[in-house]
């Protein structure tokens, strides 16, 4: 797994797109208060990191968080590359062909851990991010 | 979107949501007043969800992601079953990308979270509402640490008599 990349600012929003329903809805809510918050599985980790994009490299395609939605069980939730330094994680980018992502997929990029944090750690950084990240785009 | 109400102990029947004026479906379809539920009932909604996290396409997450491994899901499982008790909080369950699965009980802000690896290693989290922890477990799935998920019980029953919004899953 790459380290961070520098050239992506920090004031930059990394937007990520999850589930707001059905079986794989990131989404929990509390029993007590009815809240519904991101889960701290939202940032999880594959081999390769936590996939985003870039809200810098889409304006340059005159495009928004709106564009990332696949399905109306989407949401878009966004936070920005400082807040996930803050973590002691990194952004890098992670471009994908136009035949699999359209023009969006230039933006996309990868949450990734170059401290090599270990599980626990990771879990707190996850809950963090989850707790600090904010939901730009509901279902309609 | 397909809503399974989970079963009363005492009726059979379920009470009108108690408020309608969300216009979101999720948090609509499961403001139901509180009820008493049995474990069999938790469990099953939660079983139910743990197998057909098992068949998720590969790349449900329209990148890379995996179904819930057979080890994951026979470890959550094997917590479920250690876990639920009767008039308990709802277990939430969500799949991992790399084949693993996270089961959370939410409520007023105290949370405990079991994070099953793909290869059935298994995190317990539980934190106050502040955000500080309670405590937190590591074991493998064959090893289960009898003395963390006491520790596990004793707080979801403290969280039982919290619910005031029983989760319709």
């Amino acid at each position: 797994m790459h380290g961070d990349d520098g050239s992506i600012a920090g004031d930059d929003t990394l937007y990520r797109r999850i589930a707001r329903h059905g079986d794989t809805s990131m989404m929990v809510i509390d029993e007590a208060s009815g809240e519904v918050s991101i889960s701290s599985g939202a940032f999880k980790m594959d081999a390769d990191g936590c996939s985003v994009y870039l809200q810098s490299v889409l304006t340059e395609h005159s495009m928004g968080p709106a564009e990332l939605v696949n399905s109306p069980q989407n949401v878009v939730i966004a936070i920005t590359a400082d807040q996930v330094r803050d973590e002691r994680l990194g952004v890098r980018r992670d471009p994908r062909p136009f035949e699999e992502d359209g023009y969006r997929g230039e933006a996309h990029a990868l949450i990734v851990n170059p401290a090599d944090l270990g599980r626990k750690a990771l879990r707190r950084a996850f809950r963090v991010l989850a707790h600090g990240a904010t939901i730009v785009v509901t279902p309609s | 979107m397909t809503h399974t109400i989970l079963g009363s102990a005492t009726t059979g029947d379920f009470p009108d949501p108690v408020s309608t004026s969300s216009d979101d479906v999720a948090t609509r379809a499961w403001e139901y007043g509180n009820h008493a539920v049995l474990r069999d009932a938790l469990l099953g909604v939660a079983r139910d969800k743990l197998s057909r996290l098992m068949q998720l396409q590969s790349g449900w997450d329209s990148h890379r992601a995996q179904p819930t491994t057979p080890i994951a899901a026979m470890a959550a499982n094997g917590l479920l079953t250690e876990l639920v008790a009767d008039d308990g909080p709802t277990p939430q369950l969500a799949p991992f990308p790399d084949g693993g699965v996270q089961i959370e009980w939410l409520v007023g802000g105290t949370s405990l979270v079991v994070d099953v690896d793909a290869d059935g290693d298994v995190l317990i989290t539980a934190d106050e509402p502040s955000g500080d922890e309670l405590f937190s477990i590591e074991f493998p799935f064959w090893n289960p640490d009898p003395v963390g998920l006491d520790l596990c019980r004793r707080l979801l029953e403290k969280m039982s008599g919290m619910v005031e919004r029983r989760l319709g899953a």
